[in-house]
């Protein structure tokens, strides 16, 4: 349920979210002529993730409330965000383990 | 003191002399009274600060609202920009209108006293007691204070109560705007709640959301027969396997989302709508959540698969 909304806080709440929308059309629009670009896959890999990275944060932002959240949600994530990583190099690892062996 | 006395006997002989006078006004009271019974007191205008407007029954003109001034069923007060007023009905119901609102002191149909409002806000405050409750009206809602205290925001197709103490217990109309829904619900202290009147748009919105998620199928359907047809499969390569794990999982995330929505599109699951609305919004809230995360997904699948 949300708190304090008036007609004009919705009013408010839908432009946020169609400028919000307008600035997810123009990234993905940048995206793709960034895909152009004579760059080195890794220069193109680091770019189209950080694109993304600005797109998620705009849709966990506003689409899904977080930038409202409490701050303690906000640690879970950045906790889950860690696991994730700790999950990316997990494989990393046993590689090291093969190469000791 | 005799000149005392000299003015009680002149006070008293005078007070007779009048007497017949003092009758004539005394029926004459009476009779306002009786009068102004039949159209039985609403209550009073107290504290009108800046324009506050009183549309008397019978009239169509706006008059300057005075102070104390005695409201009657049927009659409509108004208050202009930067203006406010308190009307207060019996001796503990005081209803504090705020600027730009409209009010229609309704006829009463069960015996309650009956406030139509028809935009603006207000903020009520009922002491439980002896009196009648004062049902109050919106365009999209009714709402009774009895022993509560509440503000409440309204325009044509929507209200928004904030519940300061006790509990509200608000009743929608139906989609034809005349009758009321079978069940209410109940806003507690310290609770806010906006009724919208906006279902049709709603549904409007859903269908599209589930039109979109079908075109995304179909351009997937085309994708993977395009890929078998070049003898791409999740066998060929590495780059082939991740590539159709990752878009057939998300294709079944989707699957998945639209069975929950086109189910709250559809009159079974929406229905819920028309008998707890809160519980209904809340569960549209949940799906756009999840489908965010569907969305976020993407965000960052269709770089890494197609375009990189």
């Amino acid at each position: 349920m949300m708190s304090d909304n008036d007609q004009a806080h919705i009013q408010e709440h839908i432009k946020v979210y169609l400028t919000v929308f307008g600035a997810l059309a123009v990234l993905t629009v940048v995206t793709v002529l960034a895909s152009y670009l004579d760059v080195s896959s890794t220069e193109a890999i680091f770019l189209a993730l950080a694109i993304a990275t600005v797109k998620a944060s705009l849709v966990a932002g506003y689409f899904m409330h977080l930038i409202t959240e409490r701050q303690t949600i906000i640690y879970i994530l950045c906790l889950t965000f860690f696991f994730f990583l700790v999950c990316m190099f997990l494989p990393l690892i046993t590689h090291t383990d093969h190469t000791a062996l | 003191m005799r000149i005392l006395k000299h003015n009680q006997g002149n006070k008293f002989y005078y007070c007779m002399a009048q007497f017949p006078i003092y009758t004539l006004i005394l029926f004459n009271f009476f009779f306002v009274t009786k009068l102004r019974s039949e159209n039985t007191s609403f209550g009073k205008v107290t504290l009108p600060l800046g324009k506050v407007m009183v549309m008397q029954t019978a009239k169509d003109t706006w008059q300057k609202a005075r102070v104390n001034q005695q409201v009657f069923k049927d009659e409509r007060i108004k208050t202009l920009a930067k203006s406010r007023c308190e009307v207060k009905i019996g001796k503990t119901q005081i209803i504090r209108i705020g600027e730009n609102a409209v009010i229609h002191l309704a006829d009463p149909t069960d015996g309650n006293n009956s406030i139509s409002i028809e935009s603006g806000h207000a903020w009520l405050n009922a002491k439980p007691g002896k009196g009648k409750k004062v049902k109050v009206r919106t365009p999209t809602a009714v709402a009774a204070i009895r022993g509560t205290i509440y503000r409440l925001d309204c325009t044509d197709n929507h209200s928004t109560y904030n519940v300061y103490d006790g509990s509200v217990e608000v009743r929608p109309f139906k989609d034809d705007g005349i009758t009321l829904e079978d069940t209410s619900f109940s806003i507690n202290k310290g609770e806010s709640f906006t009724f919208v009147k906006d279902f049709e748009k709603y549904k409007l919105y859903m269908g599209l959301t589930l039109l979109c998620a079908t075109i995304f199928l179909v351009i997937k359907y085309f994708e993977y027969t395009s890929k078998f047809h070049h003898g791409y499969y999740p066998s060929s390569s590495n780059f082939m396997a991740i590539y159709f794990t990752l878009t057939g999982l998300h294709g079944l995330h989707i699957i998945g989302g639209m069975i929950v929505m086109t189910y709250f599109w559809l009159p079974a699951g929406n229905k819920l709508w028309h008998t707890d609305p809160e519980h209904f919004t809340n569960r549209i809230e949940i799906a756009g959540l999840y489908w965010h995360f569907v969305d976020l997904v993407w965000i960052f699948l269709f770089p890494i698969l197609y375009l990189l």
